[in-house]
């Protein structure tokens, strides 16, 4: 491609940059380069802190140390506010727009242009200067809809107006394609060569790592915190013709999953202990919720984990929340230990021993402004009834205090509320809620996400623990080598059903048999 | 950025609510005693004296033990005030209506009150979890229809005349001294107090208030637990109407206008936070007597309603900003 000669320059330089939030280093000198007129690829799994970097880019996180330049200056970036009046636009993937205001509205938000003088908004020129930017980028769209009319790919277009709108000299995408169609990513691809073309920095962040070579110029990887390494993709993005392409990708993104990856299935992470599998404890068949997932069917048994997992947004959460009777199902039949259960709400699945640790913690697994005690117990009060109606507190009490005991929960006592926790702390006063209710079914959702190495390793040991009394253990993940390192069997799902199509079942394998590739293929 | 909330265990949060309220009370009594020995009035601080101040704040306090309930699920109810005289328009109505024998009649106003009251909350609560009506929006229908009902059916005026005995309920003494209102009062509180602290229902209150969905998908019944805290504080509400009815010897459409805000600023200034989660009946019957002992002395020592006005706004505010400085508690 031909830069025009601003491109190629350093816009943006971040060294060495650290962050600590209590109890986890988020970020470990960390260095990240962007040049105009270049996509710069950011890549790594859940938790190894591309959001903290950014979120420390945008100014809505301070960093504790480290340097950031922009055009070689080095600048202290303050605020949101700030970090845009220094041109860096973030594009997150839950867009910022105000939905019942019109296309124009939303671009020039607190900044309407207005006649001199006075204080009445120029309508005119407010729509001519956004029909403006749209133009810029290619994107035909009436500046006057409401934007709650627009499809998500045509509010990111807006998103990405209203970036330009502030100047940006570098504009951060947040997994841009994972709410787009086929055809909608190409129009984003489009308007990112566009955009490069005029000079602009982009930092993509991306999980599908195959489309880093559709506009990626350089990857940088990161893991654990940590800046593992750079690499130079652009001459594969650009030689389009080339007949080793194909070839030439499939070896880059291996090297990439190895940089993001490496070591940790041989440094213990994974204490994974196997057992006899034994009677089924739990099989669903032809689960359906019309329009979300379709037609699945598996088992579980006792003495095994089983992994499942496929991409963010193929419905596997949906499918979890719909056995334990959080959301409706359409179809589709749920047994347990071969007879068939009802499961109209999360009582019904309690009820059956079935638990479910959901992804959010803080919003849906705990009432933070409650202690360990009451957490713990909050699924199985009726244990702790005495007579009628009153609550047995020292029953209560005691029996907190030996799951906190036995799950090596973290806290000055069990009346300590469970805000103050970590988020390993966090996860295991939720899964001691579930032992409480003596669950016979498990049903992990992320269960380790933003929770630091050591927790992990606790969170699995826990899972063995769970296996060896004869729990049956379910783990949704998107991190594969949780999945390899931890499962016995693996459930692969892709869009709201399995990828296989022919065998009407989900793709099962064993764990061993998985690569990365071939799940994110 | 957003300052993480501070978060204090069980013990520390007991401390921190009823500490400065407290202070506050005495701190009050004691500007009232002085001023108005200073003014040369008896003294302030006199059992004969707290038990009229338990009497004038025992209607809000019966229905601010059932408010504490609905804000302490993140709700409001605006109806109070409404309730409480339509309470009374109907027992009275029913006194009437009936004649002799007198007693039984009275009775039965009573229950027909009571029951009518926590089906208007039941009610509310259909609302607010059947149709996702927000508490703010349905109880301010409520409390609309209520007065405009009570007033079509006594076309405004009170009812009356009613048998000595309809008067004499509200009237009664105990030992001569304790009035039968002070005696509702304390049982409210007692079981507002046993029902949050020492039952499932009261753990499942809390967790509702301090998250909803948590507590959803920890198998509470959500919307049984938000209906039958509407139809508790409904009832409650009615229980209050019928003292204050008895009390006046009428059954007037026209009384409680604004008691719903009395009531919920002195469940506020108890430290029950509108968000929900937090907050006690202890907290409120003292957030009350916050409330009532300031406009009981400032009467005593001669500034009338208007200041009494001014300075009850500065209370709730004083409040509510200590609330804030001692972080999210």
């Amino acid at each position: 491609m031909a830069h025009s000669p601003e491109n190629g320059r350093i816009i943006l330089e971040m060294r060495g940059v650290s962050k600590s939030f209590p109890g986890v280093k988020a970020l470990d000198r960390v260095d990240l380069e962007v040049r105009a007129g270049e996509a710069h690829c950011l890549v790594g799994e859940n938790g190894a802190g591309k959001s903290t970097l950014m979120k420390i880019l945008a100014g809505a996180v301070p960093l504790d140390e480290g340097e950031i330049r922009i055009d070689g200056e080095p600048v202290h970036i303050r605020s949101p506010h700030h970090a845009q009046q220094l041109g860096i636009s973030m594009i997150y993937q839950e867009f910022n727009l105000s939905p019942f205001l019109s296309v124009a509205e939303n671009i020039f938000l607190g900044r309407e242009p207005r006649y001199p003088h006075t204080p009445f908004v120029n309508w005119p020129a407010m729509y001519d200067q956004a029909r403006d930017l749209l133009r810029r980028i290619n994107v035909d769209l009436d500046v006057r809809r409401s934007v709650n009319e627009l499809s998500i790919a045509q509010q990111q277009m807006v998103e990405i107006a209203k970036a330009l709108s502030f100047q940006a000299k570098i504009i951060v995408m947040d997994e841009p394609s994972a709410t787009l169609t086929e055809h909608e990513l190409n129009a984003l691809f489009n308007l990112i060569r566009e955009l490069k073309r005029q000079g602009v920095g982009i930092v993509y962040i991306s999980h599908r790592l195959e489309e880093l070579f559709e506009t990626g110029d350089r990857v940088t990887v990161m893991r654990d915190g940590k800046y593992v390494g750079r690499l130079d993709i652009a001459e594969i993005t650009q030689r389009r013709d080339d007949p080793d392409r194909a070839a030439k990708i499939t070896a880059t993104r291996d090297a990439i999953i190895r940089m993001m990856v490496a070591r940790k299935l041989d440094e213990g992470l994974f204490p994974k202990e196997t057992f006899e599998r034994g009677e089924e404890v739990l099989r669903v068949e032809g689960l359906c919720r019309y329009g979300v997932f379709h037609d699945i069917s598996f088992a579980l048994h006792k003495g095994e984990i089983v992994g499942l997992t496929g991409l963010v947004g193929a419905g596997r959460t949906e499918v979890a929340r719909a056995i334990f009777g959080a959301d409706p199902l359409d179809e589709g039949a749920i047994h347990l230990y071969g007879k068939r259960i009802t499961v109209r709400s999360p009582q019904d699945a309690i009820r059956h021993g079935i638990g479910l640790l959901t992804e959010d913690r803080k919003n849906q697994g705990l009432i933070l402004g409650m202690s360990v005690r009451e957490n713990t117990t909050l699924a199985n009060l009726s244990e702790l009834l005495r007579g009628l109606v009153f609550l047995d507190k020292r029953r209560e009490r005691d029996a907190a205090a030996k799951l906190a005991r036995d799950l090596e929960i973290r806290a000055p006592s069990v009346e300590t509320v469970v805000q103050t926790l970590s988020g390993g702390n966090q996860q295991k006063v939720v899964l001691a809620k579930w032992l409480f209710t003596r669950s016979k079914v498990l049903i992990f959702d992320e269960p380790t996400r933003g929770i630091d190495v050591g927790a992990k390793v606790a969170i699995y040991e826990l899972m063995n623990t769970l296996v060896r009394r004869g729990v049956a253990v379910l783990i949704i993940s998107s991190e594969m080598l949780e999945v390899i390192g931890m499962c016995d069997r693996v459930l692969v799902m892709n869009s709201g059903w399995m990828p296989n199509a022919l065998s009407g079942e989900l793709r099962d394998w064993p764990s061993h048999e998985l690569t990365y590739a071939e799940v994110n293929a | 950025m957003a300052v993480e909330p501070r978060r204090y265990d069980a013990a520390t949060r007991r401390l921190l609510v009823f500490g400065p309220l407290l202070a506050a009370l005495l701190l009050e009594t004691i500007i009232f005693e002085v001023v108005g020995r200073y003014q040369g009035k008896p003294s302030f601080f006199s059992l004969d004296n707290a038990i009229l101040i338990l009497n004038q704040s025992s209607v809000h306090g019966v229905v601010a033990v059932g408010m504490t309930f609905v804000i302490l699920t993140g709700g409001i109810d605006l109806s109070v005030g409404s309730m409480l005289a339509f309470a009374g328009v109907i027992c009275a109505l029913v006194t009437q209506w009936g004649g002799d024998p007198v007693a039984l009649w009275i009775g039965g106003g009573w229950i027909a009150a009571l029951a009518l009251g926590a089906t208007a909350g039941a009610l509310v609560g259909l609302l607010v979890t059947r149709f996702a009506i927000p508490p703010f929006i349905a109880t301010l229908a409520l409390m609309s229809s209520l007065r405009g009902l009570g007033n079509l059916i006594t076309d405004g005026k009170p009812v009356s005349p009613l048998p000595e005995l309809y008067a004499q309920v509200g009237r009664y003494q105990l030992f001569g001294h304790v009035p039968v209102s002070v005696l509702f009062f304390i049982a409210a509180l007692v079981c507002g107090a046993t029902l949050l602290n020492m039952t499932r229902f009261g753990r499942y209150v809390r967790a509702i208030g301090g998250n909803e969905e948590s507590a959803r998908l920890s198998g509470v019944n959500v919307a049984r637990v938000k209906l039958l805290v509407y139809a508790f504080c409904g009832g409650l509400t009615a229980l209050a109407g019928l003292i204050l009815s008895s009390r006046l010897g009428a059954g007037s459409p026209k009384v409680g206008v604004g008691d719903e805000l009395a009531v919920i600023a002195a469940v506020v200034v108890g430290g029950t936070s509108l968000s929900g989660g937090r907050g006690s009946v202890g907290g409120t019957f003292v957030g009350l007597l916050v409330v009532s002992v300031l406009n009981s002395g400032l009467s005593w020592t001669g500034v009338e309603t208007f200041g009494q006005q001014v300075t009850l706004g500065l209370v709730i505010l004083a409040a509510v900003l200590l609330d804030k400085l001692k972080g999210d508690v």
